[in-house]
């Protein structure tokens, strides 16, 4: 449980930052993580982190409530499914997924197509990549290859 | 697989059931405490990123430069005011314009509100509570900051002309010049603004002024900015300019919101 609530806190201070300042869409790309974490770890509760997520988002940005509940839980199931047929693996079929993720959310919630956002958010995920295989590890949850 | 996909039709219909709560306002009882302290939290968050940011200025290397450019634009600015006060030649509000310095018309009423954030979305402290509508215009001096889109309770939202969907309809004209030399549509293009479907025969120069036209349900003749390229070819049917904007739209701590 102690676990969630740390999730919860850095989706709380992410959100806050993006509000504020932060023109990266990075709770989005936690939430995608969540997701894995359900399939890695048998987690039961990662789904309804990912809809936590959602409200603390909507309320940080003002948007309507639910909006990103509906779209985090759509998108971690099908980044699940996606990750069940593509080796996620790849930094490219992991952009791959993410790049038109955050697109298409942008276009959605925000109402515009922010391309180069996206385009970083993908790159970042590549990034990204060795710490999460270093403090995943440490807890037995996703295992990225090289 | 099957307990799954149940979770997760029992997740989507939850988010359903509140967005069509919230949609009708049936639960602003726990929205509206609940968004107070995410309001105030961003608000010190960006301040604290605005602060944070003039003091790396300071000590940057190009931290002369940047304060001189900030001198001249706020010089910029204040002659842009004067310029459209002398051009459009209508009375004002005394005390309006000691605190815009803006030509504009006497009978606006100003709300003055504090930036929130300027992440994804350009938020501001003033919301329908405080009477704020969709479709109202938001200035700095008096200057175009944008138009509120939605609104809560507390806070609304504001379409910048940094979003990549504006579209406005603007007249253009030189420095010296009270008539408008032309009529276009400005966009942000890949982060800039430019004018667009300027007819071949107005004359456009650069310097010259870009206010909005009145059109769309945008208020008349508040500045955006000025041409800093005309991007005709004389081929093309219409003309285009890249127009530099008056504003930085990511440091304003204080706007108004306009009550025509």
């Amino acid at each position: 449980m102690r676990v969630y609530f740390i999730w919860l806190s850095i989706i709380l201070v992410l959100s806050l930052f993006q509000a504020a300042f932060l023109p990266l869409n990075l709770v989005l790309l936690l939430v995608l993580l969540f997701s894995l974490r359900d399939i890695s770890q048998s987690d039961r509760h990662g789904a309804w982190l990912t809809f936590w997520s959602g409200l603390i988002f909507d309320l940080s940005q003002g948007l309507t409530w639910g909006t990103s509940s509906l779209i985090f839980v759509v998108v971690g199931f099908l980044f699940r499914g996606y990750s069940r047929r593509f080796d996620i693996h790849r930094p490219f079929l992991l952009a791959g997924f993410i790049l038109p993720v955050a697109l298409v959310y942008q276009r959605l919630v925000f109402g515009s197509w922010s391309w180069w956002s996206a385009l970083a958010l993908a790159i970042l995920a590549i990034l990204l990549r060795p710490v999460l295989l270093y403090f995943q590890d440490s807890q037995g949850g996703i295992k990225l290859k090289y | 697989m099957g307990k799954e996909i149940k979770k997760g039709f029992v997740l989507i219909c939850l988010s359903l059931l509140l967005l069509f709560f919230d949609r009708w306002g049936w639960i602003n009882w726990l929205k509206t405490p609940l968004q107070k302290p995410f309001l105030a939290a961003e608000q010190k968050i960006y301040h604290v990123s605005l602060s944070l940011k003039e003091f790396l200025n300071i000590f940057g290397n190009q931290s002369r430069q940047a304060k001189k450019i900030d001198q001249l634009e706020s010089q910029l600015r204040q002659l842009a005011g004067e310029q459209n006060l002398l051009a459009t030649c209508q009375q004002e509000n005394e005390q309006m314009r000691k605190l815009l310095g803006a030509p504009l018309p006497p009978q606006w009423q100003f709300l003055p509100a504090k930036v929130v954030g300027v992440g994804a979305v350009f938020k501001i402290d003033q919301g329908s509570q405080a009477d704020v509508a969709e479709g109202m215009a938001v200035v700095s001096e008096n200057i175009l900051v944008g138009r509120v889109t939605a609104t809560g309770r507390d806070y609304s939202l504001v379409q910048t002309p940094q979003d990549s969907e504006i579209k406005i309809p603007i007249i253009f004209r030189s420095q010296q010049d009270k008539q408008p030399a032309g009529r276009g549509i400005l966009e942000n293009q890949a982060g800039s603004l430019v004018m667009e479907k300027v007819l071949q025969e107005e004359s456009l120069q650069p310097g010259d002024w870009v206010l909005t036209s009145g059109e769309s349900g945008w208020l008349p003749d508040l500045l955006i900015g000025e041409v800093a390229e005309i991007l005709f070819k004389p081929a093309d049917v219409y003309k285009r300019a890249k127009v530099k904007p008056l504003l930085a739209y990511d440091q304003l701590r204080t706007v108004f919101v306009i009550f025509p």
